[in-house]
C-alpha cells in the first residue's frame, strides 16, 4: 500500500551508485541496494536478539470545533502537500518539513493525523535512498509504548516504518510495525462491518 | 464512448404513466385513486370489498405531490445504495492492504523460522488477511443481491 515513487526519486538511487562507484566510496549509507545487502547481514547477525513487539495502542480523534486557527492549520498543511505533491528529492522533504514545522493550534486533535502524514510522506521520500532516516523519522512517533490515532493514516505510516525497518535490516522493528498496522486496519474493518 | 438514449424528464415520464395507467383500467372516478403502497392485495371491488389504504387522489396537484413523494424516496435509496457501496470499497481496500502487509510479515517471519514471536505474528496475519477477505467478499455478494433484487 506504500505510495508509489517519483520518476526523478527512482532515479536518484542508481544516480547515487554510479556516483559510489566512481569515488570509489563503500559508505553503505549512500546506496539503496548496500543499504539492503548491510540489512541482510546485520539482520541474521542480531535477528533473534530481539523480539518484534506488536503492541498497539489507539486512540480515536474526535472531531473538534473549527476555530479560525485550525482551519488556517489545516489549509496550510493542505498546501503543503499540494506543493509537495508537484516536487521530487529534496525539495519535496524540504516541503514537507516546513509543514512539520508549522505550529500546531491547541484544542485540534486532527493535527495528531495531519503531522502523521507529513511525516509518513516525508519517510516514503527517503525510504529509496536514506532509509535510516526514514525509519528514524516515524519510529519516535510510532513507539509501542505511545497511543497513535485510530485511522487508516497511522496504517499507512505504521507500514512505511515497517519497509524502511526491512531495509536497514530491522527484522524485529519491521515485523512489529506490519503486524501493528494490520492490526489497526482490522479494528478499521470491524468498524464498517 | 457511451451514449445515454434520451429519456422524458421524471415528472412527465411520471405523470403520463400514472394518467395512463388511471385510464387503462377505466376505473370510475371515485375508485380511480391509486391506493398506497403497502394495501393488501385482492382488495378489490369485484368481491364487495372496499379498499384498503389511503386514498391518493388523481388530480395535478397530487399527482404532483405522489411524485414528490416517490422522488424523495428514490433519492434516499440511491444514497444508501451509494453509501454501501462507498463501505465495501473501503472494507475491499483494507482487505487488499492487509494482506498485502501480512505477506510483507510473513516474509520476514520465513527469515526467523525458529522464533515463535516472529511465526505467531505471520499466523495472525494470514487470520486476518483471511477474514478481511470474506468479508470483503460478504459484502460484494450481499451488495449484487440487492442490485439483482432492484432489478
Amino acid at each position: 500500500m506504500t505510495r508509489s515513487f517519483f520518476t526523478g526519486e527512482r532515479l536518484l538511487v542508481p544516480l547515487v551508485s554510479v556516483l559510489v562507484v566512481v569515488t570509489g566510496c563503500d559508505d553503505g549509507s549512500a546506496s539503496s541496494d548496500a543499504e539492503v545487502r548491510n540489512a541482510d547481514a546485520h539482520a541474521s547477525s542480531v535477528g533473534s536478539a530481539v523480539k518484534p513487539d506488536g503492541t498497539l495502542k489507539t486512540h480515536e480523534i474526535v472531531p473538534s470545533t473549527p476555530t479560525a486557527e485550525g482551519l488556517a492549520y489545516i489549509e496550510a498543511v493542505a498546501d503543503v502537500l499540494r506543493s509537495a505533491d508537484g516536487q521530487d528529492g529534496e525539495a519535496r522533504i524540504a516541503t514537507l518539513r516546513r509543514g512539520m514545522a508549522l505550529q500546531v493550534p491547541a484544542d485540534l486533535p486532527e493535527a495528531e493525523i495531519l503531522r502523521l502524514q507529513l511525516a509518513t510522506r516525508i519517510a516514503e521520500a527517503q525510504l529509496q535512498a536514506d532509509p535510516t532516516a526514514a525509519r528514524d523519522q516515524l519510529a519516535p512517533m510510532l513507539d509501542p509504548k505511545r497511543s497513535i490515532p485510530l485511522d487508516r493514516a497511522s496504517a499507512q505510516a505504521l507500514i512505511v516504518l515497517g519497509d524502511a525497518a526491512t531495509r536497514t535490516g530491522d527484522d524485529a522493528l519491521a515485523a512489529g510495525a506490519y503486524a501493528r498496522s494490520i492490526r489497526m486496519m482490522s479494528i478499521l474493518r470491524e468498524e464498517l462491518e | 464512448m457511451m451514449t445515454r438514449p434520451q429519456r422524458r424528464p421524471p415528472v412527465a415520464s411520471a405523470l403520463a404513466l400514472l394518467i395512463a395507467a388511471a385510464v387503462g383500467t377505466g376505473c370510475t372516478p371515485s375508485a380511480s385513486g391509486s391506493v398506497a403502497p403497502g394495501t393488501p392485495a385482492g382488495g378489490g371491488t369485484k368481491d364487495g370489498a372496499a379498499p384498503v389504504g389511503t386514498q391518493e387522489g388523481d388530480t395535478v396537484p397530487e399527482l404532483e405531490k405522489r411524485l414528490e413523494r416517490l422522488t424523495g424516496e428514490q433519492e434516499a435509496r440511491m444514497a444508501d445504495a451509494l453509501a454501501d457501496t462507498k463501505a465495501c470499497h473501503d472494507l475491499c481496500s483494507l482487505s487488499a492492504s492487509i494482506c498485502e502487509v501480512q505477506v510483507k510479515l510473513c516474509d520476514i517471519a520465513d527469515r526467523h523460522p525458529q522464533e515463535s514471536s516472529y511465526q505467531d505474528l505471520c499466523r495472525e496475519g494470514q487470520q486476518e488477511c483471511r477474514e478481511a477477505q470474506a468479508s470483503c467478499e460478504a459484502c460484494v455478494d450481499e451488495h449484487q443481491g440487492d442490485a439483482v433484487r432492484a432489478e
